[in-house]
């Protein structure tokens, strides 16, 4: 249990977006899974942080921050759906709840896919690895990475993909050696 | 993996990449729709692949690359600069007297040691403290939003005696759990769907089409724009898919599902691990218990209230007709009127019938007060010409010509008495089945009487629901048969009793409507036994009335014309 009075802490404020940037990876892989596409899922993540920080202030007593995050997160998704339905295409009422089943069981062994997917970026070849950082943690379109590492585009909208299946398979091995899947 | 479904994946993979990207069109968007749907394999890649992305676009701290920890610590130190700047003097003061304080007190001074657990705390609160102001300045305080109404309620006893909510009361999502102990109330969410709950109950509202029902009774009607409403028990979870269903949520955390119209996905959980699913269609109900899992169960027609209307009180539990003989007997046709209870055909007041005698009638219609369904009551006797039977004005225009008496009066039940010829009280039986009880409601109409009730009263306390037709089965009590030897006639001519056989009573049966005879039969006897009525009734009908008349077999007037409408019944269309 995460313990809210503990001694370490300096301002309700503080321990929040500790908590916050603790669980985050798994709130904003579980919006992810549900509305599919990273923009939207970055104004939700937003959205849920800020009802978050709300509704902290007026609960007593939090047992579990990510499964709460992720029960708010799950709200504003649905609130999203309902807003965009005429204006975006979205999977329909069955599709979404089998996601939403299958989001929540993945959701709950995260921890343990960041580190087999660290071991599997580290055996990623060296231009892998420079595309994945490049799409993931610098947000660079594929036209700039094609530009800054002197490939075509249409070859690199081909090998992300490409790359993000070796990590997925490689993940689930990892786990399975693991006896963890 | 074979070529092929290599080659499946790499497609899979391009397209849920144009997906998370934004970049798929619809063409593609239905192609993937459709993979995830037939292809459980292939969902559960989805959700591998999607994890994946977001594990990468989130682990920048947590990546092993230096260029990526320079970026974040450089966002950091440009916020504690920024901090530095507006705070700086006031600390440096504080540290300064502190230090003087320290050098007058003569105390060791130990070699500064930078501590990385509280230089590392200190950069995460200043960037928190940004991080929360940013937060706060560029996104709108979080009000709560209202997205239902309480519609209505009928004896509602709240659970908390502070709490008092009145009809037309907006509700708002994630607000407290609202309880009450007793009654019934009606909540219409903005998405359309419209839910009645029956206490005790306690529940939250989460959006304008989830809500969660901690325990209680509910049912749900949605219409086809509200489809996808969502309700959740402590162990299941029900999505609509254009339907109406009954929910049961006990303390015991077992929960029912009773799916009356369209369908609906049930998926049952513990400890919010999915433990099954179910698609639960129009006739069919489950019950999920932790320890059994989801098991098939009966579907249950009237264990769910589905319409209230405080106006009267209304509380309907999807019945499909109502009972004229519980109208007469002063209820709303749904159970609520008393057995025996009917009208005086002389002054149109409500009566407790116990006893009963030959009466004269006072040939005139007399409007009911007593009993708001009703709209009056005659003794028909068609001898000087036609016959007022409704408030409206509408004539019976070929009203047999009686001798104008009756015997008793019209009421709920069917029983007969007549000590004068030692017949003791009894039940009436008609088609074989005794009538007069509870499960066997009847009107006791001997000849000669009729009763109008009104129809535009009866629809109004309906709300909703249409009347299409009417039904019944009339005829002459078997019991007379019973008691053939003891039956006997008043002869007036010669003052004295005559034996008379049962087959020798005659009864005519009417039924109208706004005056028009929409079925008769006439001279029926004991022998005829039940005969069944169906009358279809049209939205613009207003008034509703049987007749029982004395027949044609004079001289015997209305003796043991014990005759009766059994089941009389209004039929409901939703």
């Amino acid at each position: 249990m995460d313990d809210k009075n503990s001694d370490n802490l300096i301002q309700d404020g503080d321990y929040f977006v500790r908590q916050l940037m603790i669980h985050r990876k798994r709130i904003y892989s579980f919006i992810l899974s549900l509305v599919a596409n990273s923009s939207d899922a970055d104004d939700i993540m937003q959205e849920t942080a800020v009802l978050m920080w709300k509704k902290y202030q007026e609960t007593a007593d939090i047992s579990s921050y990510a499964a709460w995050g992720i029960r708010i997160a799950h709200y504003k998704v649905l609130e999203f759906r309902r807003k965009h339905r005429n204006k975006k295409i979205q999977f329909n009422s069955d599709l979404f709840e089998s996601i939403l089943v299958g989001a929540v069981e993945v959701n709950e062994g995260l921890d343990r896919r960041h580190e087999a997917l660290k071991k599997c970026i580290s055996k990623l070849k060296p231009q892998q690895k420079k595309i994945i950082e490049l799409r993931h943690q610098k947000g660079q379109t594929v036209k700039s990475i094609a530009e800054l590492l002197h490939l075509s585009p249409h070859n690199v909208y081909k090998l992300i993909p490409r790359i993000h299946d070796m990590l997925v398979r490689c993940i689930h091995r990892t786990l399975r050696t693991e006896g963890l899947v | 993996m074979t070529d092929h479904n290599k080659n499946d994946k790499l497609h899979l993979s391009e397209l849920i990449s144009d997906l998370v990207s934004g970049k798929i069109d619809a063409k593609r968007h239905e192609e993937l729709h459709k993979i995830l749907i037939e292809d459980p394999k292939s969902l559960e890649y989805y959700i591998d692949y999607i994890t994946t992305w977001a594990l990468l676009d989130e682990c920048c701290e947590d990546h092993e690359s230096e260029s990526l920890q320079d970026d974040f610590y450089s966002d950091i130190w440009k916020a504690l600069a920024e901090n530095e700047k507006n705070a700086n003097i006031i600390e440096m003061e504080s540290k300064r007297s502190t230090c003087e304080t320290l050098e007058k007190a003569n105390i060791e001074r130990v070699p500064r040691k930078i501590n990385k657990v509280n230089l590392t705390v200190a950069i995460l609160s200043t960037a928190a403290l940004l991080f929360m102001i940013a937060y706060v300045s560029m996104f709108p305080q979080y009000t709560p939003e209202d997205v239902a109404t309480l519609s209505d309620t009928v004896n509602v006893v709240w659970g908390n005696s502070s709490v008092n909510y009145e009809k037309g009361t907006r509700l708002y999502a994630y607000k407290e759990p609202i309880r009450f102990d007793k009654g019934y109330i009606r909540i219409g969410f903005d998405e359309g769907a419209d839910v009645v709950i029956e206490g005790p109950a306690e529940f939250d509202i989460s959006s304008s089409s989830q809500m969660l029902l901690s325990y209680g009774r509910l049912y749900a009607s949605v219409p086809q724009q509200a489809i996808g409403f969502t309700v959740a028990t402590p162990n299941s979870k029900i999505i609509d898919l254009g339907t109406e269903f009954g929910v049961l949520a006990n303390f015991d955390d077992t929960t029912e599902l009773h799916v009356y119209k369209g369908k609906t996905t049930l998926t049952a959980k513990r400890k919010g691990l999915v433990q099954g699913n179910a698609v639960v269609s129009e006739g069919q109900a489950r019950r999920f218990e932790t320890t059994l899992g989801i098991q098939d169960i009966p579907l249950r027609e009237r264990a769910f209230v589905r319409k209230i209307y405080s106006g009267n009180n209304f509380v309907w539990r999807g019945q499909r007709t109502i009972d004229l003989a519980d109208i007469v007997g002063g209820g709303s046709g749904f159970g609520t009127g008393s057995l025996n209870q009917g009208i005086d055909m002389l002054n149109g007041a409500s009566k407790m019938f116990g006893k009963s005698a030959e009466l004269v009638g006072t040939n005139k219609y007399i409007s009911v007060r007593s009993n708001p369904y009703v709209d009056g009551i005659f003794v028909p006797d068609g001898g000087e010409g036609p016959v007022i039977i409704t408030s409206g004005g509408h004539v019976f225009e070929d009203c047999p010509d009686t001798n104008g008496r009756f015997w008793g009066g019209t009421f709920n039940g069917a029983w007969h008495e007549a000590q004068s010829i030692k017949i003791p009280k009894h039940n009436l039986h008609l088609g074989g089945k005794v009538y007069g009880t509870g499960d066997n409601p009847s009107i006791y109409a001997h000849a000669n009487q009729g009763i109008t009730f009104d129809l535009l009263k009866i629809r109004n306390s309906i709300h909703g629901l249409t009347i299409d037709r009417f039904t019944a089965n009339c005829g002459i009590s078997e019991t007379l048969l019973d008691y053939s030897e003891l039956l006997k006639t008043w002869d007036y001519s010669n003052k004295e009793w005559k034996s008379i056989k049962p087959e020798d009573s005659w009864v005519d049966f009417y039924v109208l409507v706004d005056g028009k005879v929409r079925f008769s039969k006439k001279d029926i006897s004991v022998l005829n036994g039940a005969i069944p009525i169906s009358v279809a009734i049209y939205p613009e009908d207003r008034f509703l009335t049987l007749i029982t008349t004395q027949g044609s077999n004079d001289p015997y007037g209305i003796t043991n014309d014990w005759s009766l409408f059994a089941e009389p019944s209004l039929h409901l269309n939703p």
